[in-house]
């Protein structure tokens, strides 16, 4: 479970990129997060995990404060960030290893994830290659099982989708949802509005750092009394949104 | 020339960028307070000032014996030959990035522009860096050479032209040298390979040269004077030969004084001309083609067997792992290799291999009436040393700490994870054990240097090994602090938004304050010993212990700084 409360975050000291955000996402739910470029979705992940520091308000993940707590609450999170560039000159299987040592996953229990991600995402065969001769695609899948070598109880992925092909983009899918129904949180930010439709149980739409929906999809739908698509309501919320601003 | 112009201004910046972003000095990306202009001009002074003081000194003391020889025009040979030598090392370092792995350069591919312009482009922005390095060594001491030996104005005004015309030509033959095996050998595509190889090859014939330089020897007489000497030195007047550029040169400025001058100065505009001329023809068949067959590198490796892949995946602690990562990223990126591990291994060796050689010739030459190794033989295997215990402290600590600033790997630490920096804050794992661990391969490999050369100092002056514990904990404690000073710098400004990897083990505050830092270290620290042997009427070893006291207590005091800094360090970087 994440907890955010009034959350805020400025780069500049004048204009807030996340502003007073308030959100619960809750254990056994696949929650998404949408927004036009520059709402401020990629900011708040990176507070979520303690990447940024917050400006006001608290971050709780499963009870442990990101910035009180940091070592207890990265235990228990995997983030996957939107640039799969990692370590370059290492290979797959050392850049493994090294998530396995540093998470302090049993030999036996990184032996079969290990075997078992690899052969889900289709990379059990570049293992012993460089991850810098890897493809876009591979390195996100790369980074995918690394993220998911510890079982975390909370598993947060910014734009995952980007560059995977059908097959591991189904894969991804289908492991989002086997985690969710473990009872963890899986919480994902994405520009494609059809997956967030058919993946979410619930979603968020922020735009310039506030919150401006929250709910399920029918909640949405209802909020509008219109059976369309999330992309029509999606345009309308953030319209709606940008001509009280303006 | 109009799109030349619009061309050079991104890459301009980027490349003032690369050096101000290093020193602390442009603005960062979310950072919310900037540094004054203020701070950035005295800064850059202080650099300039620095240089331009080391360079002024051997000036003066490279022109003294330069006379005191008969040879006033030693000192501008010289450096006809030593820019050169600076512009195949840095040249090469420089250059494959700058044209080949920049991670602007595929956006800059797509342009509608013509490649010539991108050619242009590309060459100038890896030029300047290159020649900024010589002519801050160079020039400062060529013009106190003027001073010194009263050339005439014509001198004064020729001297940036020179730094110019000695600069560009063997920058040129270089940079076609680079394309040439960019373009047309298969083991030049894999980049990693190339540059590793490359980089190597470089710094050991720049290495090699300046042994030679400094061994060649005139009609019997002590090593390295024929450079000053008026008698002509077969290396340096072969070498003049070959670079025609150096030679013409060389010539500009000797002659300053007569109408000779313009004949050698047109002569050196004529190779340089040529020179670019070859550059250009060739850089329009070669740069392209050999930038779009470039590939990422890496053979293709065989599957790991099930039996393997369970051995790869045995546990590790959290320090093990993230010390085997330091070391693997160290030795398998060609920048890091060069400029850290490379370097702090190679330079204690060289310079031991040019003191053994010049002891052997002294020996051999008969200059001295007496044997200056049975000298100090006798003087460290009896109790002789300890009089004079304070001096063998200083000269170790002033080595140890020259030696350990010239090894990057502390000081580069936290910028070489550039935007990976994310892993570290990612990471459960406390971060006194992550500071450890950057700090291991840095300090083992400063250990382990000053290990083998006290057992070889002990052994071959047949000391004690009282001497040698002497030695080796003097060593150790300085090349420490020096370490923890780079790496705390590191820490205060840390470059992780680097283009290419040259950048966080180059141009960082930190690489400053390592590599020129280590400087005033040793003169306060000289500075210090003579205030106490003044205090305690000579006293050595009174002296001897506050001198060790003294690098201690820094050591202490920079293990706090790094300590409380490290918590704060995770706290406060965004990334």
């Amino acid at each position: 479970m994440i907890e955010l409360k009034d959350v805020s975050k400025s780069y500049d000291g004048i204009r807030n990129a996340v502003d007073q955000l308030t959100l619960d996402i809750r254990d056994g739910e696949i929650f998404g997060f949408l927004g036009p470029n520059g709402a401020g979705k990629t900011t708040t992940l990176k507070l979520i995990t303690g990447l940024l520091s917050l400006d006001q308000g608290t971050i709780t993940v499963n009870g442990f404060d990101i910035e009180k707590s940091p070592l207890e609450a990265k235990q228990l999170f995997a983030f996957v960030p939107d640039n799969p560039d990692t370590f370059q000159r290492l290979k797959g299987i050392e850049y493994l290893r090294f998530i396995g040592d540093i998470y302090g996953i049993s030999k036996e229990a990184r032996e079969e994830r290990v075997a078992d991600l690899t052969r889900r995402f289709d990379i059990h065969d570049v293992m012993n290659q460089m991850i810098r001769t890897y493809s876009h695609g591979m390195k996100q899948k790369l980074i995918l099982a690394g993220a998911l070598l510890h079982d975390p109880e909370v598993w947060i992925l910014d734009e995952p989708m980007t560059g995977l092909d059908p097959a591991s983009s189904f894969q991804l899918k289908q492991l989002m949802r086997e985690h969710a129904d473990a009872g963890k949180t899986v919480l994902f930010s994405t520009h494609v509005l059809e997956v967030a439709e058919k993946v979410c149980d619930r979603l968020s739409v922020i735009d310039n750092g506030r919150l401006l929906f929250v709910g399920t999809m029918a909640e949405l739908k209802e909020r509008y009394s219109e059976d369309t698509s999330l992309e029509s309501l999606f345009l309308r919320l953030v319209g709606e949104a940008d001509a009280v601003a303006g | 020339m109009k799109q030349y112009l619009i061309l050079m201004r991104p890459l301009w910046s980027e490349m003032i960028g690369s050096f101000s972003r290093g020193f602390g000095l442009g603005s960062r990306k979310k950072r919310k307070k900037q540094t004054s202009r203020g701070a950035s001009i005295a800064l850059y002074g202080f650099i300039f000032l620095m240089l331009s003081f080391y360079s002024v000194v051997y000036g003066i003391g490279i022109t003294q014996a330069s006379l005191l020889a008969g040879n006033p025009d030693g000192f501008i040979r010289m450096a006809a030959i030593g820019v050169p030598a600076l512009v195949l090392l840095f040249g090469i370092l420089q250059t494959i990035p700058t044209l080949y792995h920049e991670s602007g350069l595929e956006l800059l591919l797509v342009l509608p522009v013509k490649p010539s312009v991108i050619i242009a482009g590309k060459m100038t922005q890896a030029f300047l860096p290159v020649m900024v390095f010589p002519t801050l060594v160079f020039l400062p001491a060529l013009i106190t050479h003027g001073i010194l030996t009263a050339r005439t104005w014509m001198f004064f005004v020729q001297l940036l032209p020179f730094m110019i015309l000695i600069t560009l030509a063997p920058f040129a033959l270089i940079t076609v040298l680079v394309m040439v095996l960019m373009r047309y050998t298969k083991f030049a595509r894999d980049k990693d390979r190339f540059q590793m190889i490359t980089s190597v090859f470089a710094i050991l014939l720049a290495i090699t040269f300046s042994i030679l330089i400094n061994l060649q020897t005139s009609s019997g007489k002590i090593p390295g004077f024929s450079l000053v000497s008026g008698e002509p030195a077969p290396l340096l007047q072969g070498a003049l030969l070959y670079l025609p550029s150096s030679g013409f040169g060389a010539g500009m400025l000797v002659h300053a004084d007569s109408w000779r001058t313009l004949v050698y100065g047109v002569a050196a505009l004529a190779v340089n001309a040529l020179t670019l001329t070859l550059l250009f023809s060739l850089a329009g068949k070669l740069y392209m083609p050999g930038v779009l067959g470039l590939k990422a590198g890496g053979k293709q490796a065989k599957r790991l067997s099930p039996e393997k892949q369970l051995k790869a995946l045995s546990p590790r602690s959290p320090y093990r792992s993230i010390v085997n990562k330091e070391w693997k990223l160290l030795l398998r990126t060609p920048a890091y290799f060069t400029q850290t591990v490379l370097g702090a291994v190679l330079l204690p060796a060289m310079m031991i291999i040019i003191l053994a050689v010049l002891l052997a010739n002294l020996e051999k030459s008969g200059n001295l009436d007496f044997s200056l190794i049975n000298f100090l033989r006798l003087w460290a295997s009896s109790d002789q040393w300890k009089e004079s215990s304070w001096l063998l402290m200083l000269i170790v600590s002033g080595v140890a700490a020259f030696f350990s600033g010239t090894n990057m790997m502390s000081a580069s630490a936290i910028s070489r994870q550039g935007a990976l920096f994310s892993y570290t804050k990612l990471m459960p794992v406390p971060i006194r054990i992550q500071v450890l661990a950057w700090l291991t391969p840095g300090l083992t490999t400063m250990t382990l240097i000053w290990l083998i050369l006290t057992i070889g100092l002990t052994v071959f002056l047949s000391a004690s090994w009282f001497f040698g514990l002497v030695v080796f904990l003097t060593s150790w404690i300085n090349a420490y602090l020096v370490q923890m000073a780079g790496f705390y710098t590191d820490m205060i400004f840390p470059q992780l938004d680097w283009t290419n990897e040259i950048q966080p083990v180059k141009n960082t505050k930190a690489a400053m304050v390592s590599s020129l830092g280590m400087f005033v270290y040793i003169g306060v620290l000289a500075g210090f010993v003579f205030l106490i042997r003044m205090l305690t009427g000579g006293n050595s070893l009174l002296t001897s212990f506050c001198l060790f006291l003294f690098a201690l207590m820094f050591a202490i005091l920079a293990t706090s700084l790094v300590m409380k800094r490290a918590g704060k360090l995770l706290r406060t970087l965004d990334i």
